[in-house]
């Protein structure tokens, strides 16, 4: 980890949602925000994907969509009665990001996903899919490396606020839970920002 | 999609089949110290890479060299050229004085040992060199090099007497860029080997970084270099179809090509490993037009959704379904794409243990390759720190049979406790012994040749000679079948992270001494099916007449 990163990082650690603050000379601290947490960019990335999430799924998708498995399919499939899925919308809009070059990354994750794609794929999210099934636990924060990469992991609940989402993932002929209940956690978004480059 | 229904099969074996080596079905191991040996020494590979610069300053310096596997003398024995780094303004130290350190070629002597050829060869080099591919690009039955630079790159023709000729002006190849890898390929089935140079990024030494002062930026601190396609006409010159084949493509930065027939429909496709950037596979219509469909076929992202730094793909069927498999090496975390029924890709990283096994090195040169004869992919991966000229163990990873690997880098030798600053790796047969060898270059440092002691089971190489199809059978697809169990794998361009390998298709066999069927289908659409073959040797197959 490069000095600097280990410094946000130390700072994400304890939490701190201003980094650093900047000095307004002749010793008096100024108030002006000269970095960013990592926490705070986690927070405020998830907020962004969150709202579109939950605006998507209570004015867009109300229904239980048809399958979809691929980006193609979802777009265009005579089963997609409603549209693509908000996972295959979140999906694609981070693929969108990805395309041109992004220093950050997310996904939809969950302990019984429909599409495999969005189980666990590290430990951490192993680990953070167990601490944020917990009612009312919130988010939870790690570090973790990943090929020789270091990363912050920020890991959000993804709540069942709608009854759509409940009788999709309960009704979905691949979905291998069905008895989720409102407000139940069925999942996490995880957001991760590198540590190098 | 297009069906193979074309060509003609023939159910020969003498003369257009040589069997070049019998050898021991069981050869002894040569010592107790470890699957490999590091026999760098004692087979008088001397060759160090030229760093010209006391740390990792910026990104062009954090890549390393690698060069090319071939029997440039048809003797038989596969030779070893290595390309080298020399002094680059803006880029190496300004305070570094030194002479760049040649190229190297060094011919196989056939007992084991090489003798430094580079001279007489002709091939000492020039400039900041990244890679090498060999491939007879003229047909004239002797092994061509095209070296890439950042600069210009280079094309030399082998005369076939030892020598080499830089024909890279006549032949209309010589880009200048920031050439980091290249392949040769034939994207039309003409009979002709075309050519695809990777570029990386357009360098710009003022650059600095934003989040990071001190520390050297990241890719995307800089413009991609769109990549460069050379159509080969056949008369030994060759025009750039980049555009026309639509392969050119602002915005990517890459840092390795891997040309296969995803589909097997009997054209080449390419694979391009990007860094920071979603990695492109070119589908290839079948008349050399290309579309990517990376993202749809989903081997344009990692499982968790990141374009990371992405070195290298290395590929084979590493589940046993018959299915062409890619495994990427990263800054970041890799992936095992593993082909599915529709010819979508799951990434199997978490699933196949890789994750966990990859977990705290970044990868350069990753291999697909069966050590130990068993019938099944293992894998070796080059590690190497990105930021830091500090060395890091490379892996040995043994495929269980299924897909998953567990770490045998215990059992590999001495090597694999060693740390090192890998970059290229690639696999090659230096002895003919038929237990697969590595060849590992590293930043800064030797590049490294591991003799293999250990496998101990049957195998057998093909070594292609195409006639109406490129000479080098690049592109012939080989289903071979022994006691009810099928293999498939595809003749290709074996490029790795900045270094090419044996280009001779080797097959593990485990207890199987004797092969039951063999189809060869060459691009051209003949077919040449041999049956009841021997195992423990390397087999010359030639494209039939018809």
């Amino acid at each position: 980890m490069t000095r600097s990163s280990l410094s946000l990082a130390i700072l994400a650690s304890l939490g701190l949602s201003v980094a650093l603050l900047a000095s307004g000379g002749a010793g008096v601290p100024s108030h002006k925000l000269t970095a960013v947490s990592l926490k705070k960019m986690a927070d405020c990335l998830h907020a962004v994907i969150a709202a579109h999430h939950e605006v998507y799924c209570r004015s867009i998708h109300k229904g239980v969509p048809g399958e979809q498995t691929s980006a193609t399919s979802s777009v265009s499939s005579p089963e997609a009665t409603n549209g693509p899925t908000h996972a295959r919308v979140l999906d694609l809009a981070e693929q969108e990001i990805q395309t041109h070059g992004a220093e950050f990354s997310y996904a939809l994750r969950s302990a019984w996903p429909i599409d495999e794609s969005h189980g666990p794929q590290t430990q951490v999210e192993l680990d953070g899919l167990k601490r944020v099934a917990a009612p009312l636990a919130g988010a939870w924060y790690s570090e973790e490396t990943l090929g020789g990469r270091g990363y912050y992991t920020a890991i959000y609940p993804v709540i069942a606020t709608e009854s759509s989402c409940v009788e999709c993932h309960n009704h979905h002929p691949r979905s291998p839970r069905r008895d989720y209940r409102p407000k139940d956690v069925m999942g996490a978004i995880v957001v991760r920002l590198p540590l190098e480059f | 999609m297009r069906p193979f229904s074309h060509g003609w099969i023939s159910l020969l074996i003498v003369p257009l089949v040589y069997a070049i080596s019998a050898g021991s079905c069981h050869p002894a191991p040569r010592s107790d110290s470890g699957r490999f040996e590091d026999i760098t020494r004692r087979a008088g590979l001397a060759f160090v890479h030229q760093f010209c610069h006391n740390r990792i300053a910026n990104i062009l310096l954090s890549n390393g060299a690698g060069g090319a596997v071939l029997d440039f003398d048809n003797d038989g024995f596969v030779d070893i050229f290595l390309v080298n780094w020399g002094p680059l303004a803006g880029v190496t130290s300004a305070s570094d004085r030194s002479e760049r350190a040649p190229d190297r070629l060094y011919r196989n002597r056939g007992d084991g040992t090489f003798e430094d050829v580079t001279t007489l060869a002709g091939l000492e080099g020039a400039g900041f060199s990244s890679s090498a591919t060999a491939g007879d690009f003229d047909g004239d039955g002797y092994e061509d090099l095209f070296v890439v630079t950042v600069g210009r790159s280079a094309l030399y023709r082998n005369r076939g007497d030892g020598t080499f000729e830089d024909v890279t002006d006549r032949s209309g190849v010589g880009h200048v860029g920031t050439g980091i890898a290249a392949a040769f390929l034939d994207i039309d089935r003409d009979g002709f080997l075309d050519l695809f140079l990777a570029n990386y990024l357009t360098f710009d030494p003022a650059t600095v970084s934003e989040q990071n002062p001190g520390a050297y930026p990241g890719p995307l601190a800089y413009p991609g270099e769109p990549n460069t396609l050379y159509r080969n006409r056949g008369d030994g010159t060759f025009a750039d179809v980049s555009e026309q084949s639509g392969i050119k493509r602002a915005g990517h930065r890459a840092m390795s090509v891997t040309p296969f027939d995803h589909d097997w429909d009997g054209d080449t496709d390419i694979y391009v490993s990007n860094d920071d950037t979603p990695n492109a596979l070119w589908f290839n219509d079948g008349t050399g037009h290309f579309h990517d469909v990376a993202v749809d076929l989903g081997v344009a992202f990692n499982s968790i959704g990141e374009a990371p730094g992405s070195m290298n793909a290395s590929v084979g069927d590493v589940n046993g379904d018959g299915l062409v498999d890619l495994f990427i090496t990263r800054l970041g975390y890799g992936s095992l794409y593993v082909q599915e029924a529709k010819g979508r890709f799951k990434d199997r990283m978490w699933a196949s243990g890789l994750g966990r096994l990859t977990r705290d090195f970044t990868g350069w040169g990753g291999s697909l390759v069966d050590f130990d004869n068993d019938g099944d992919l293992d894998l070796v991966i080059a590690n190497g720190d990105v930021f830091t000229r500090v060395g890091s163990r490379s892996l040995l990873l043994a495929n269980k049979g299924d897909g998953s690997f567990l770490d045998a880098s215990t059992e590999g030798g001495e090597f694999f406790a060693r740390k090192i600053p890998g970059r290229g790796s690639c696999v090659l047969d230096h002895d003919n012994d038929g237990r697969l060898d590595l060849l590992v270059t590293t930043l800064g440092g030797p590049a490294v040749l591991l003799g293999n002691q250990g496998a101990t089971q049957h195998w057998l190489t093909l070594d292609l000679v195409g006639s109406r199809s490129n000479r080098d059978g690049f592109g012939a697809l080989v289903t071979m079948r022994a006691n009810g169990r099928e293999w498939r794998a595809e003749a290709l361009c074996p490029t790795g992270f900045l270094i090419q390998g044996d280009r001779r298709l080797h097959f593990g066999l485990g207890p199987y001494s004797r092969i039951d069927s063999l189809s060869v289908r060459w691009p051209s659409g003949r077919t040449r099916v041999l049956e009841n073959v021997a195992a423990d040797r390397i087999l010359k197959v030639s494209e039939p007449a018809h």
